[in-house]
């Protein structure tokens, strides 16, 4: 009878244990909740098609001479090229130099390519923002893990005795 | 009857060998175009050469010129012919790409469950089921909503929003290429918002993927001169 009460005691604070974590993740995170009508998911194709007709004309042709560079471009006058950016920005939005502030303080050529907006958010929001504070919050969470993962094994070694 | 069983024990393991493959590096052909709101324009093209174990991730550009880009660590350093010519301290940013998310099976909210955010908010729309994200509170003034929209059970959407739900970037993955068990978008669009609420385009288109390529080591490693 003891023992069943134990057991009963203990699996009652792991549930509580987990719980609170949940609701204090929660807690921290929550913000107003907003939902988009299904036309915020999509885009006017032909429209892009036509804002990026001259890019796809010089895609072709560079695609038809392999290996020919802008400079040679350049050099032979193309008309393909007027309001081309000289810099490769396979990264992200041109202009490397950025135009005022960056978003999230990150430079501004780790747009787009590699990250997208939110895979710079996630980096903002794992890596950048007070780096301190992120490592305490790691090191919490790993400690908070160990003691719930501890307790289900004592738990459940006791259930097996 | 005894036969029967271990053929199809045999065939069994055998199929859950493959779907279990560790695909750890890709290479891909990319194209880069964007197009700003005031009418400048960009084109890059290259191949991508990625490694999830090493976390090496370097760009062999042809075009505009022919330029080597590689990001390891935290750095990014561009070569010409093998010279290191520009070399800039940027965050560790590896883990987030979308190379890095497909090779661990990660795209479909784009690793955001990985980085312990939660979802606050689940919706059905259409086709479409677009999940609403918690923003960390340290981020809240600058964005407000994080939905992500799955279609096939596929990563499709991304939109993000600032203050007044006003939004600021939206991305759409498409044209998924399948090979085996793993899955890329062919094509990535995104355009991002400026402040007038004009658009700024980006397609990024990718081909001729190569997976787990063990013929070509110094590709995905790159080793800087000192």
């Amino acid at each position: 009878m003891k023992q069943f009460v134990l057991k009963s005691v203990s699996m009652i604070l792991i549930i509580s244990l987990l719980s609170a974590q949940n609701f204090s993740i929660l807690a921290n995170t929550k913000s107003v909740p907003v939902t988009f009508d299904e036309s915020v998911f999509s885009y006017d194709e032909d429209l892009l098609m036509a804002e990026l007709s001259d890019i796809n004309k010089l895609d072709v042709y560079v695609e038809a001479n392999e290996g020919i560079t802008l400079d040679e471009l350049s050099r032979e006058g193309s008309p393909l090229i007027a309001n081309m950016e000289g810099t490769a920005s396979p990264m992200g939005m041109a202009g490397e130099e950025g135009n005022g502030e960056p978003l999230l303080g990150i430079p501004p050529f780790l747009w787009g390519f590699v990250l997208g907006v939110l895979g710079l958010i996630i980096v903002y929001a794992v890596t950048e923002y007070d780096k301190d504070k992120t490592k305490e919050a790691l090191w919490g969470c790993l400690a908070s893990t160990a003691a719930t993962v501890l307790i289900v094994v004592l738990v459940s070694s006791a259930a097996v005795y | 009857m005894k036969l029967i069983i271990l053929l199809f024990l045999f065939v069994f393991s055998l199929a859950s060998n493959l779907l279990a493959q560790d695909y750890y590096r890709m290479s891909v052909d990319f194209t880069t175009k964007t197009k700003q709101a005031e009418g400048k324009f960009n084109l890059t093209k290259g191949r991508i050469f990625y490694d999830k174990y090493t976390k090496g991730l370097i760009y062999d550009i042809h075009f505009p010129a022919k330029e080597k880009w590689i990001v390891q660590d935290s750095k990014i350093y561009k070569l010409i012919n093998d010279s290191i010519y520009f070399t800039e301290e940027i965050p560790s940013i590896n883990e987030f790409t979308v190379f890095h998310l497909a090779l661990n099976s990660n795209l479909t909210y784009f690793g955001l469950n990985k980085a312990k955010f939660l979802i606050d908010n689940i919706d059905k729309k259409g086709d479409l089921i677009i999940s609403y994200w918690n923003i960390p509170p340290h981020i809240q003034n600058m964005i407000k909503t994080i939905a992500i929209a799955k279609k096939k059970n596929s990563l499709y959407s991304i939109v993000v929003s600032g203050e007044n739900n006003k939004i600021l970037n939206k991305q759409f993955f498409k044209d998924y290429i399948s090979i085996g068990g793993f899955e890329f978008p062919g094509t990535i669009v995104q355009i991002y918002y400026d402040v007038n609420n004009n658009k700024n385009y980006q397609v990024m288109e990718f081909k001729n993927i190569l997976l787990n390529d063990t013929e070509n080591e110094e590709n995905y490693h790159y080793q800087l001169e000192k």
